[in-house]
Parts: C-alpha cells; structure tokens; sequence
C-alpha cells in the first residue's frame, strides 16, 4: 500500500495547553512544526481548567517560588522528583508573564496588577499559612490560555490538522523516534508524519474509570503509543479522585458547595464527615473526604437501590443562597442528577478527576528510559509535556493549579529541547521501511473482526473493572482480583468488531482505536497500584495503614522510588526518586499533614 | 477540508456525532450526545442545522446558554437552545445514578 509521507521538522500530537506551548516554540524558532489534534485546538480538554495557574507572583500576598516549591514536594508526599519541581516554581512566575504577553485576560487588582486567589495546598513560608497563587481569567481560565496561545500559533506560522487521529510511534533500528502515523477523520487515509522531533501532548486517561470528572476524548492516546512503543510508563497508581462527581454521570459539583454550607450524608441521613474529619468535617482535605465516602458505601450505608454513592446536601441552604452563591450548581444537578436540590440532595461519588503519572521525562522535556545498563537514558527525538508525561512534579498528588502550570513551564521546555536537537542535525533520519505496517495491521484486525466484541461493550468492561477494583481506597485482594480480571478484559478488546466498515468519518474505528489506549493505561494502572504495597499520596492501602512506624501508611524505606511498568509482559521495575534539587537544599523527608 | 464536499448523508452524522461527543467539557459530551441520539432525528430540517451550528460552537460559549447563566441573543438560534435545555432537564430526571456511562452510548 502506498501511504503518504508528511515531512515535518517537528510534530506535535495534542493541541491542548502544553501543545500549543510547545508548538509556539518550534514555529517561532523558524521549525516546520505540524500539531495534530482530535479536535479543534481551543475545544480541548484544557478548557474545563477554571481554577487557575499557580506562580509565586507576590502581588496579593508576599510570596517566593522556594515556598511554592516546598507546597509542591509535599503535596507531592515526597514522591515529586525535587529537580523538576524546582524548575517549575522557578519558572513559574516567567511562563505567566509570557501568557500575559500572548493576550491572556488574566484578572487584575485596582492597581492593574495579575489578581492572586487562594487554592488548597498552597501557603506561604514553608507550609505555614495559606497563599494567594493562583492566577486566573474569571472562571475561563483555561478557555482564555488555549485561546491566546492559538492565536500566537497561527501568528507563527504553525500547521494544524485538526480532526486527526494519530496512531502509532515510528522509531528506527537504533529506537530514535522518527515520526507517527496518523490517521484523516474526515477520509479514513493513514499519513505518516516523517520529523525530527515528535512531542507528545495527548493530555489525560481518566475515562479509564466509569465515574470521571474527565471529558469523553482524554483516551490516553499518547501513553497507548508509548507503551505499544516499548516505553515504560511511570507512577500509573496515583490517580487523584474528586470527592464529588454526579453519581452516573461524573460532572464535577466544585469544592465551593461544600464552602457554602453543603454536608455530605449517608442511607441513615446521617453527616458522617463528622466522624472522620470532626474539624474540617466536610472541608476536609480531597482524599480524606473520598475515602469516607467510600468506606460508608463500603460498608454498607451508601444510598439508592443499588447503595453506592452518597448524597450532598444544601437543602437547608435558602434558595436565594444556592442560586446567587453557587450558580450553575442547581442547573448540573437537574441535568445530571435529576435533582432540584433546592429541594433534594445530590447523589455523588468519589470520581477519578487527575493523572499524576505519564510518560517518564526530564524536566527538560525529554522522554526518558532506562538503557541497557539500567541508566537514565534520553529516547532520542522523543518529547512529552502535560498531563499525559510525568517529570515527576505531582509525585503521587498534585495541588491544584499546578497542572496548567505543569503545561506551560514543561510545554515550552519540551520545545526548546526539540528546537536544540533538530538545530544540531544536520536532515531527517531514514525511515524505517515499511513505517506504517504496524498501524496498518490493527486497523486491518479492527475492520475484519468477526463475531467480536463491541466498543461499548469493551470500554464498560474496562471501567467497571477499574472502578470497582482500583478506586480511590484499594484492597490487596480487589487489586489482585483486578489484575486478572483487566487482562481478561483485555482480551476482549483484541477482539473489537466494528459494524462500521466505511473509510469517510467512521468514528466506530475511531473509538475502537481510542479504546486500545485505553485499555494500556487502564493495565498500567492496576498492575502498578497492586504492586506498590504502601499508602502514599492518591494510593491508599486498606493493607497499609497510619502506624507510627508507618505515619499515613508511607514506607519510604521500601517505597520511596518511581513504578515504570512495561507492556511487554507486564513487567514492573522501580526508579529512583531525585531527592537533589536545582540549587537548593534537599526538603527532607517528612509525614504530610495539613 | 474542514467543509469537505463529498459527504454522504451517514458521514454528515458520523461527524457530528464525533462533535457531540469529543467536546471540551464533559457536560456537553453528555448533553449534546444524548439530544443527538434521542431529539435530533425528530427536528425538522431547519432546526437539525441550526444545531449542527451550534454543536460547531465553543463550550465556553454554549454552557452558559444551556444552563441558563447567560441568555442566547439571536434570536434564530434561541428556540433550539430553548429545546437542548429542556431536553437537559427532562433527561436528568430520567437520570439513573446507579448507571455508570463511560463511554458515549451505543456505537453505529
Ligand atoms: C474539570 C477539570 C477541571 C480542572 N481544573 C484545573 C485547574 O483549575 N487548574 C489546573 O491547573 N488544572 C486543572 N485541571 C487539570 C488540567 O486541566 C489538565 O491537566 C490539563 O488541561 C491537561 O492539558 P494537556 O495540554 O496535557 O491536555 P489537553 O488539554 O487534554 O489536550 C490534549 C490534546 O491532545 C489531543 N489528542 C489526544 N490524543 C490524540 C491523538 N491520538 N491524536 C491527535 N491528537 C490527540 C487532543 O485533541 C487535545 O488537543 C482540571 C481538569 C478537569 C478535568
């Protein structure tokens, strides 16, 4: 078959925040810079971010990246690579001002300065009290980010082709990566994309689980492609979970209806948090407040006919309070829960929201993997930025606001980096012959699929298996349980049979396609949250517990080190975490307690 | 490319189908792809493209007017909105929480 050869400096997959970081780099550097994307660039998922973008700006409260940095570290439970984090609270402040230069609306105080709101987690002076850090565009922060950085792109020169699937990574004998292929939505023709540089910005996977605060496109596509590729993929069993997603449905309800006066009850009616948490009762902290909830439905005081989530209420909050205080609240509810809750309360779930992990990379952007010898080695031409990569700056949980941080400070290191390589050689690399066979072949499999398993059929299997086995509190025997039973599932969805057989706009190949990635992320996932025996951040062992030998169930003897999980044979190695910082002092080891 | 010529009728579908469900927030995944496979194909011609219009536009822009945050100006646009809202809260009240969708429903 003849496939078409696109040759590009630089291709990069993912038009989201950090692609169009990364993209605005390369193009300005003079580099012929492809982006793919899904979806029209500003429709990412980058848009649902409405909190805002930390940096140590200074301008609503004094404030220094150093302190910035130590809130991350712990936030992190020790499990952040301390290199990277410095680097990102360093450059923090910077990656705001070049937004603000792109045409970012960022809210501004009476004397014209970037306005700062609070967020959990952040405080000043080495966790002392907290800060105002984060820096936003009213509630459409993430709309206003996606939109300045297009519109710099198009300035620039960049090349979009929008409504592209790309499917597979290209790497040579030497496994320097060349190139992608790609698949047209609008014909159904697979193109290769022959570069220099290839840059994975393909954002998160959290529609591995059933209930997900995440947009239906985040399919992990780009940590399919790494892991098909031969690319381990790191920390995969720390999944933040928000404590309250729409039972059934996922939209998240936000952290202010609780502020507002919201409580959280049981099938006895009664507050529970109370119990838990008898300070912070229902304010707190995110995974304090979900695993509480789970462990009612656990045992056994979940509510409806099925007892599996619990209710949020705020029917004794005045109907003039819901509706000025918390708008749009009683409109998700109608539409997603079927509740006025003005006048009912609203069923809610623990629901898988952020993935800490990714493809392994450097703070410089680079991927990177252990070589023969077991060292640390870049993947030559090979890039990844955002929240599909993991430098590792959120360890096994991120702070709020630190991912679209994440997306510019990584988005434009993984850019310079690819704009110093491809300037360093001299042409392209050969392709390897036959570069698309590979994708060619399980688009063939999915096409002559007989007497297989529907799309539909295969992602329930898959969610429902993560859900119930590897939610946000975990069980040795349910992980064990879930191991085998997602390998199972996973042989179902070799089996993907389409009905669909038309080459122009067949979207039942395209989620087929989709559902391999996820299936790969979902496999990562449990197998790492098995194999880690310790609670640490977002991974909470039934099995590990607070002792105080063992304060919140963290193990550093044993634990404090990096999961990579490979594909082939599903085998586990460990990495060392980077407890030396840039320029400063270690921050020592310590529990996390707020 | 993006207004390609030569779509059949299935392909126009497909594509839209793909742009109610691929969108940037999860709630107009779910909102706009379950109108797409219950209400769409009972609008009349006219109606069946204003929404294709609309399922065109941003969510920054649609959310608030199908949530009732902000009212939707134009006119010609107005009735169809006026319908995906209502749609919204008939469908919720159907809403099952025991039910968990991962994915968009059926596929073609
Ligand atoms: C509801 C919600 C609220 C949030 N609020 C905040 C917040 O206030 N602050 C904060 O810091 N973080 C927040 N986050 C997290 C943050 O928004 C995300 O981590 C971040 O936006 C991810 O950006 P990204 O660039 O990595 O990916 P995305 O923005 O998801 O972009 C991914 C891109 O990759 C493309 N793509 C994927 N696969 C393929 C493929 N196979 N071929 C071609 N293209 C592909 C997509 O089309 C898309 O363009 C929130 C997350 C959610 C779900």
């Amino acid at each position: 078959m003849n496939i078409p050869v696109f040759k590009f400096d630089a291709v990069i997959v993912g038009a989201g925040g950090s692609g169009l970081r990364s993209a605005i780099q390369l193009s300005e550097a003079g580099l012929k810079t492809a982006v793919l994307s899904k979806v029209f660039p500003t429709r990412s998922h980058t848009v649902a971010a409405q909190g805002g973008v930390a940096a140590s700006l200074g301008n609503s409260d004094a404030d220094h990246w150093h302190w910035h940095m130590y809130d991350t570290v712990k936030g992190s439970d020790w499990l952040g690579d301390q290199d990277a984090i410095e680097y990102m609270c360093r450059k923090a402040v910077e990656a705001v001002v070049d937004l603000e230069h792109y045409g970012m609306p960022f809210d501004r105080t009476e004397n014209g300065k970037i306005y700062q709101r609070p967020f959990g987690g952040h405080m000043s002076n080495f966790g002392e009290k907290p800060v105002r850090r984060s820096c936003a565009a009213a509630d459409r922060t993430g709309h206003a980010m996606l939109h300045a950085m297009y519109q710099r792109n198009v300035k620039a020169n960049t090349q979009f082709f929008v409504e592209w699937m790309a499917l597979d990574l290209i790497r040579d004998s030497e496994g320097v990566v060349v190139g992608v292929t790609a698949l047209e939505m609008e014909t159904g023709q697979v193109v290769i994309f022959h570069s220099r540089a290839v840059i994975f910005a393909t954002g998160g996977s959290g529609r591995i689980f059933a209930s997900s605060t995440n947009a239906f496109i985040n399919t992990g596509d780009g940590l399919g492609m790494a892991a098909r590729a031969g690319i381990p993929l790191e920390d995969m069993e720390f999944w933040q979970f928000h404590p309250t997603g729409v039972a059934g449905a996922g939209v998240l309800i936000t952290e202010g209806v609780r502020g507002e006066g919201g409580v959280l009850r049981n099938s006895d009616h009664e507050r529970f948090m109370e119990r838990y948490a008898p300070n912070a009762k229902d304010l707190a902290s995110r995974d304090v407040v979900s695993r509480a909830m789970t462990t009612e439905i656990k045992e056994g005081r979940g509510c409806g006919p099925n007892k599996d989530y619990v209710l949020l209420d705020i029917t004794h909050l005045e109907p003039a309070t819901i509706m000025k205080r918390l708008p749009g609240i009683r409109e998700i509810s109608m539409q997603f829960a079927g509740v006025d809750p003005i006048k009912e309360p609203i069923p809610v779930v623990p629901t898988c929201h952020y993935q800490m992990g990714g493809i392994p990379t450097n703070y410089a952007g680079h991927v990177v993997a252990p070589d023969a010898s077991g060292r640390q080695a870049i993947i030559p031409g090979f890039y990844a930025a955002g929240e599909c990569a993991c430098a590792s700056v959120h360890g096994a949980n991120r702070l709020g606001t630190n991912s679209l941080l994440d997306l510019l400070v990584f988005g434009k290191s993984a850019g310079d980096s690819a704009v110093a390589d491809v300037k360093a050689e001299a042409a392209h690399r050969d392709l390897p012959a036959n570069a698309a066979d590979y994708s060619l072949a399980r688009l063939n499999a999915i096409n002559t699929q007989k007497d297989g398993v529907s799309v539909f059929e295969a992602r329930q299997a898959i969610a429902r298996t993560m859900q119930d086995h590897a939610g946000v509190f975990r069980f040795a025997d349910l992980l064990k349980k879930g191991v085998t039973q997602i390998l199972e599932v996973e042989k179902q969805v070799r089996r993907l049979e389409i009905k669909d057989k038309s080459q122009i706009w067949n979207t039942a190949r395209v989620e087929a396609l989709e559902t391999e990635n996820l299936i790969e992320v979902a496999k990562a996932s449990m197998i790492s949250a098995e194999a880690r025996k310790e609670s640490r951040g977002a991974h909470v062992r039934d099995d590990a517990p607070d002792t105080p030998e063992f304060p919140n169930g963290r193990n550093d003897k044993e634990w404090l080190k990096h999961t990579l999980w490979y594909r082939e044979g599903n085998r586990i190695a460990y990495k060392p975490v980077q407890m030396t910082p840039l320029t400063v002092d270690t921050i020592a080891l310590k529990t996390r307690s707020y | 490319m993006r207004n390609g010529a030569a779509l059949t009728e299935g392909a126009v579908i497909s594509r839209l189908r793909w742009r109610c469900t691929r969108r940037a927030m999860l709630e107009m995944d779910l909102l706009l792809g379950r109108f797409l496979e219950e209400e769409f194909p009972a609008l009349s011609l006219e109606e069946q493209k204003i929404f294709m219009e609309l399922a065109d536009r941003e969510d920054a822009q649609l959310w608030p007017w199908v949530s009732g945050k902000e009212e939707c100006a134009d006119i010609r646009l107005f009735p169809v909105i006026q319908r995906l809202r209502r749609y919204g809260e008939k469908r919720g009240a159907r809403a099952d929480p025991a039910s968990v969708s991962p994915s968009p429903a059926r596929q073609p």
